[in-house]
C-alpha cells in the first residue's frame, strides 16, 4: 500500500485524534515507511533454514517437494481460488524456466481472480457471519469493496481501520452507496450493532485475540479480565456527557452488573478523548489502536490466519487465541514472517507470495499414513477439502465455463454461486468432512449432471473432433479435472475401455468418466 | 457386467492395483453394506423424534393454562387420563395420552430473540461467535454413528433454514441433518433434494459411473491417506446407499395405507410426523419435525387454537401408531419451542416473547409419564418450583439415551466441549 494513502486519508478526517494521540505512532510509521522492504527471496529463504532447523531438532523427515502438476494445481486452488485450465497447466508443464514456480506465483497473484479469492478469504475471518441464507448481498457487497480497496493499493491496515469507523449514521449510508460505506455498515450489521459484539468481533478478526469468555468471567485461559472486555466495549459508545462543562469520556455499563467500565486499550494505556469528539470518535481511537502498525497484535494475527490458510494449521492454535497459554509451534517462523510483512507495509500479495513460495508450501502430501507431527511442524503438506466457492469456481473452469465475476456478471450467476457455496461451505479446509446431501448435489444435482452432459458440456463437446485419438481425449480430461496426466496404467485402461467405433458411445462414456471425476475426492481436495 | 464389452474386464482391475471385488456395483461393498445394515445396526433403542414449534409457542395456553386468571385467556383446561393434569381444552386428543406424558411446566432461559433462542435450545449452549456449536440432533447422531448405517443418524424435516446451516457445527457435515424440505413447504416438499439420479441417465450409465468412481477414490486414497478425503468417499458411498429403493422407499410416506396417511392430519406438520415414524422405524436415530407459526404477536388465541389441532392430531397420531407398533417405549418424543410467550395479554390480543417460564413436553422412550415438573406462578410469569434449564433437559435427554451428557467434543476452536453444559442436573423424576 501506499504510505501517501493512509496519511492523507488520516489528514482529511481525524487531524484532531491523530494530534492527540497518535503523534508517536505517527513519527514510528514514518521511519518504518523509510525503510527498504527485503526482497521477499530473503524471508523465504530465512522460514525455509528455520523449518529445516525445527524438523533437524523433531527428528521429522519432511516430505518431498511436490510435483509441478501438483503445485500448479494447489497454487491456483489457493490463490485464484480456482483450478488452473487446461491450457495454463500445459503451459505452466512445458516451461522449463529455472524459477517458473515464481514466475506462475507472480502472474497469478497480478489476476483479478486473486484479488476476489483473497476477498472472500478475509470475508470468512473478518465478517464469519456473512455465510449464510440470506447473506448473499452483504457477502458481495463486502468482497467488491475489498477489491476495490486492494486495487487501490491500500494496505492491511488501512483496510482494517476503515472497516471499523462507520459513517455517520444509517440514513447517510442509504443515500451514499459508496462500497467503502456499505462495508463498514456490514461490520455494525453482523455484531448487531452491539458494543460488546463490535468488540469481541474486532480483536478476535483483526488481532486473534479471544475476549468472548471474558464477557462474563475473566478468561479462564488467556491473559484477559472480564473489566478489559467491557473496556473495550465502550469504544463503541457514545461519549459521555453531552453538556460542555464535564471532561468527556467513553463509558458502559456492565451487563447485569451495576458497576460501568470506562474505555481503555488492552495495553492499559487509558482512552483520552479530543476535545473536539462527536460519537463515532471512540470507535476511530480505537481502530487507529488495533490498526496501528506497532500493535504486536496486528501484523502477527494476519501472518498466523495466511499461514494457516495455505498450510493448514496456524503457526499458533487456536487461530483466534493469541495469547501466552498458546505458544507458536515455530516462534521464528512467525517472527520472520510478521517482520517480512511489516517491511512490505502490510501488503497482503507479499505476505501470500512469502509463504507459496516457502519449501514448506511446496511439501508433497501423498503419504503412506496421515502423521500428525509432520503436519503439526509443517513437515507435509495437509490435504484439504474445497472451499464451496472454490469448489463452484473449479467445476465451472473444468467443464469449459467462465467463472462469474462481481460487478459484471448478472446477480442471478453469483447468487447461484453463493448459494452452491453455502451448501458447500468449509470451516477449516484440512478438517473438512463432506455431508450426505453434498455428495447427493454433486452426484446429482443440476450443476455436475448438465457439467458432464455430453449434450451440453464445453468440456465433453470439445472431445468429440475426429482427429483427436482417445489418448487425447484422456489427456484432455485428466489436465482439466485433475491437473495432471494420466498415468501410464490409467492411459492405456482407459484409451481401451473407449475404444468404441460410434462417436454417440463414445461421448456417453467420456461423459461417464468425466462424471465419475468430478465426484472424486482427487477432484475435490486441493492436495 | 463384469464381462461385457463396456464393463471393466477382469484384467482391468489390476487398473488400481489389484484390488480385487471392486468391479460392478453389484457386488462393491457399498451395496452388500445395505443387506448388512439391519443385522450390524447399533441397538435401536430410543430414537428421539423433536417436535419443534417454530416461533415460540404459547405453553400458557396448551400445557400450562392459567383458567380464572388474567393471564389466562379464554382456553379452558380439559382432564387428561391421569387425574390432576390438565391441559387445553384443543388438545383433545393427546389428553387420552395422560400417562405417556411428562411435561415439564419449569423451563426457562435468558434467551428471548428468536435466532439465538432457537440455537439454544438446540445446542444447549449460549451463541458465541466463534464457537460452532452442534445441533442435539448431530451430538446424538455422532454417538450412534455407523458406517454400515444406510440411512443418516439425523434427518430434520421442514427445519427452519438457519438451523440446517447451523447443522453439526464443529462437529463436521458427516453428522449434519439430511434436511428434508423447509419451513412452509407443502407435503410435497417432503422429498430428499437429489435424490434420484437424472433422468436421461441409464442403469448401465449409472452402474459404469459409481464403478469408475469407486476406482478413482480408490486409488486416490492409496497414495493421500486423510481423513479429508475418507469423509469424501463414505459421503458418496452413504449418498448412494441412500438411492437404492429400500433406503429411499423409506423417505415415501405414499407407500402408507389412506388410513394411516389421513390419521396424522392433511398439514405437511402432520405427514412430517409420520415420515419421522418411518423413519425411527428404519433405524433414524434422531428426527426433528417443524411447525411453523407460533410467534402469536397479535390474534394469539385463534391462531394457537388452529396450530393446537393441528399438533394435537399429529402427535396423539403419533403415539398411536408408535404404540401400535410397540417402538412406543424405545421412542423418545419431545414436544418444545424456543421459548414461551408473555403471560400478559397485550393489545392486540397477542402475546410476546417469555424465555422466563415455559413448558416441553417429554412422551414415550422411557420418559416416567403421567407426571408433572415443576410448577410456574399463578400468573404464569415466572417458575416457583423445580427450575429447570435447556442444559438439563440436554442432560436428561441424554441419560434417557445412555449418554454420558459430560462427554467431550473436540471444537473448532480447539478446546473440548461437553455435550451437555458442565453446570447441567439430570431431572431425576423423568428417568
Amino acid at each position: 500500500m501506499s504510505r501517501r494513502n493512509f496519511t492523507f486519508f488520516r489528514n482529511s478526517q481525524l487531524l484532531a485524534v491523530i494530534l492527540v494521540t497518535s503523534f508517536g505512532l505517527l513519527l514510528q510509521y514514518r521511519s518504518a515507511a523509510a525503510m527498504e522492504p527485503l526482497p521477499s527471496q530473503h524471508a523465504v529463504d530465512e522460514i525455509d533454514r528455520h523449518l529445516s532447523q525445527l524438523w533437524q531438532d523433531l527428528s521429522i523427515t519432511p516430505a518431498p517437494r511436490c510435483s509441478d502438476e501438483i503445485f500448479i494445481r494447489r497454487v491456483s486452488l489457493d490463490l485464484l481460488g480456482r483450478v488452473p485450465t487446461v491450457a495454463e497447466t500445459r503451459d505452466f508443464l512445458q516451461d522449463s524456466h529455472p524459477r517458473k514456480r515464481e514466475q506462475l506465483v507472480d502472474r497469478l497473484l497480478m489476476s483479478p481472480d486473486h484479488d476476489r479469492q483473497l476477498a472472500n478469504f478475509l470475508r470468512t475471518v473478518w465478517l464469519p457471519q456473512t455465510t449464510g441464507p440470506g447473506s448473499a448481498q452483504l457477502a458481495q457487497h463486502f468482497e467488491a469493496w475489498f477489491v476495490d480497496q486492494l486495487r487501490q493499493g491500500a494496505g492491511y491496515d488501512t483496510m482494517v481501520y476503515r472497516i471499523l469507523t462507520l459513517p455517520a449514521n444509517r440514513a447517510i449510508f442509504e443515500d451514499r452507496r459508496s462500497t467503502e460505506e456499505v462495508a463498514s455498515t456490514i461490520f455494525e450489521a453482523v455484531s448487531e450493532s452491539k458494543p460488546e459484539t463490535l468488540a469481541s468481533n474486532a480483536t478476535r478478526a483483526f488481532l486473534g485475540l479471544n475476549l468472548d469468555c471474558a464477557q462474563c468471567h475473566d478468561h479462564p485461559f488467556a491473559d484477559w479480565s472480564q473489566q478489559q472486555f467491557w473496556e473495550q466495549a465502550a469504544f463503541f459508545t457514545r461519549p459521555l456527557p453531552v453538556s460542555a462543562d464535564q471532561l468527556a469520556r467513553l463509558e458502559i455499563q456492565v451487563v447485569d452488573q451495576s458497576e460501568t467500565v470506562v474505555a481503555r486499550f488492552l495495553d492499559g494505556e487509558a482512552a483520552v478523548l479530543p476535545e473536539q469528539h462527536d460519537h463515532l470518535t471512540g470507535r476511530r481511537l480505537f481502530a487507529d489502536w488495533i490498526a496501528a502498525r506497532q500493535n504486536p497484535y496486528l501484523a502477527r494475527n494476519a501472518v498466523n490466519r495466511m499461514w494457516a490458510r495455505f498450510c493448514g494449521a496456524g503457526i499458533i492454535e487456536p487461530l483466534d487465541d493469541i495469547s501466552s497459554a498458546n505458544p507458536p509451534v515455530a516462534p521464528h517462523l512467525l517472527e520472520t514472517l510478521t517482520t517480512a510483512f511489516l517491511q512490505a507495509n502490510l501488503d497482503l500479495r507479499e505476505l501470500e507470495r512469502v509463504i507459496v513460495l516457502s519449501a514448506a508450501y511446496q511439501r508433497s502430501s501423498s503419504n503412506g499414513v496421515e502423521r500428525t507431527d509432520e503436519l503439526r511442524y509443517f513437515a507435509r503438506h495437509p490435504i484439504r477439502g474445497l472451499q464451496g466457492e472454490q469448489l463452484y469456481d473449479s467445476l465451472m473452469t473444468t467443464s469449459g465455463y467462465s467463472t462469474p465475476r462481481l460487478g459484471v456478471d448478472p446477480y442471478g450467476d453469483l447468487q447461484r454461486r453463493y448459494d452452491f457455496a453455502m451448501r458447500f461451505q468449509v470451516e477449516r479446509a484440512e478438517q473438512s468432512q463432506r455431508s450426505i446431501l453434498q455428495a447427493l448435489t454433486l452426484m446429482n444435482g443440476e450443476l455436475v449432471i448438465d457439467a458432464t452432459a455430453s449434450s451440453k458440456s464445453p468440456a465433453i463437446r470439445s472431445l468429440s473432433a475426429p482427429f483427436l485419438t482417445n489418448e487425447q481425449r484422456v489427456n484432455q480430461l485428466f489436465l482439466a479435472a485433475f491437473s495432471r496426466y494420466p498415468t501410464p496404467q490409467e492411459r492405456q485402461h482407459l484409451c481401451e475401455w473407449l475404444s468404441d467405433p460410434e462417436p454417440e458411445e463414445q461421448q456417453r462414456l467420456l461423459s461417464n468418466l468425466f462424471w465419475a471425476m468430478l465426484n472424486s475426492a482427487e477432484f475435490n481436495t486441493n492436495h | 457386467m463384469g464381462t461385457s464389452k463396456r464393463g471393466w474386464h477382469p484384467n482391468r482391475r489390476q487398473w488400481i492395483g489389484g484390488t480385487a471385488g471392486v468391479l460392478g456395483v453389484a457386488g462393491s461393498r457399498w451395496m452388500q453394506s445395505l443387506a448388512a445394515a439391519d443385522v450390524s445396526m447399533p441397538s435401536r433403542a430410543r430414537p428421539v423424534i423433536l417436535l419443534w414449534m417454530n416461533g415460540g409457542p404459547a405453553t400458557i395456553d396448551l400445557w400450562d393454562l392459567k383458567p380464572g386468571h388474567q393471564n389466562g385467556g379464554p382456553f379452558q383446561e380439559i382432564a387428561t387420563t391421569v387425574p390432576g393434569v390438565k391441559v387445553s381444552e384443543h388438545l383433545p386428543r393427546m389428553a387420552q395420552w395422560g400417562t405417556e406424558l411428562a411435561i415439564v411446566r419449569s423451563m426457562s432461559s435468558g434467551e428471548g430473540d428468536h435466532g439465538r433462542a432457537r440455537q439454544y435450545v438446540h445446542t444447549g449452549y449460549t451463541p458465541q461467535p466463534a464457537i460452532r456449536f452442534p445441533l442435539l440432533g448431530s451430538l446424538v447422531a455422532k454417538e450412534f454413528y455407523s458406517e454400515l448405517s444406510e440411512l443418516p443418524g439425523f434427518v430434520s424435516i421442514t427445519p427452519e433454514r438457519a438451523l440446517v446451516s447451523t447443522g453439526s457445527g464443529f462437529l463436521g457435515p458427516k453428522f449434519a441433518p439430511l434436511a428434508i424440505g423447509q419451513l412452509g413447504d407443502e407435503v410435497s416438499g417432503l422429498v430428499v433434494p437429489n435424490i434420484e439420479r437424472h433422468r436421461d441417465l441409464l442403469d448401465r450409465d449409472q452402474t459404469q459411473r459409481l464403478s469408475l468412481l469407486q476406482q478413482l477414490n480408490q486409488q486416490f486414497i492409496n497414495e493421500y491417506q486423510s481423513e479429508v478425503a475418507s469423509s469424501m468417499r463414505t459421503a458418496t458411498e452413504q449418498a448412494v446407499r441412500l438411492m437404492e429403493p429400500a433406503a429411499a422407499d423409506t423417505f415415501r410416506i405414499d407407500r402408507e395405507s389412506v388410513k394411516t396417511r389421513e390419521a396424522y392430519g392433511p398439514s405437511t406438520f402432520g405427514q412430517g410426523c409420520l415420515l419421522a415414524r418411518r423413519l425411527v422405524e428404519r433405524g433414524v436415530r434422531f428426527v426433528e419435525v417443524s411447525l411453523d407459526g407460533w410467534d402469536t404477536h397479535s390474534n394469539n388465541f385463534e391462531r394457537v387454537m388452529s396450530l393446537s389441532q393441528v399438533l394435537d392430531q399429529a402427535f396423539s397420531a403419533l403415539l398411536s401408531d408408535l404404540n401400535d407398533r410397540g417402538l412406543l417405549d424405545s421412542t423418545l418424543v419431545i414436544c418444545q419451542g424456543e421459548f414461551g410467550r408473555t403471560p400478559r395479554i397485550n393489545g392486540n390480543t397477542g402475546r410476546d416473547h417469555w424465555p422466563g417460564a415455559w413448558a416441553t413436553v417429554l412422551a414415550g422412550g422411557g420418559v416416567r409419564g403421567g407426571q408433572v415438573i415443576g410448577a410456574t406462578s399463578e400468573d404464569g410469569t415466572t417458575v416457583e418450583s423445580e427450575p429447570t434449564t435447556v442444559p438439563d433437559l440436554i442432560a436428561t435427554v441424554c441419560s434417557l439415551l445412555g449418554i454420558d451428557p459430560m462427554k467431550q467434543n473436540n471444537s473448532n476452536v480447539g478446546r473440548p466441549i461437553r455435550i451437555a453444559d458442565p453446570d447441567a442436573r439430570v431431572i431425576g423424576e423423568l428417568v
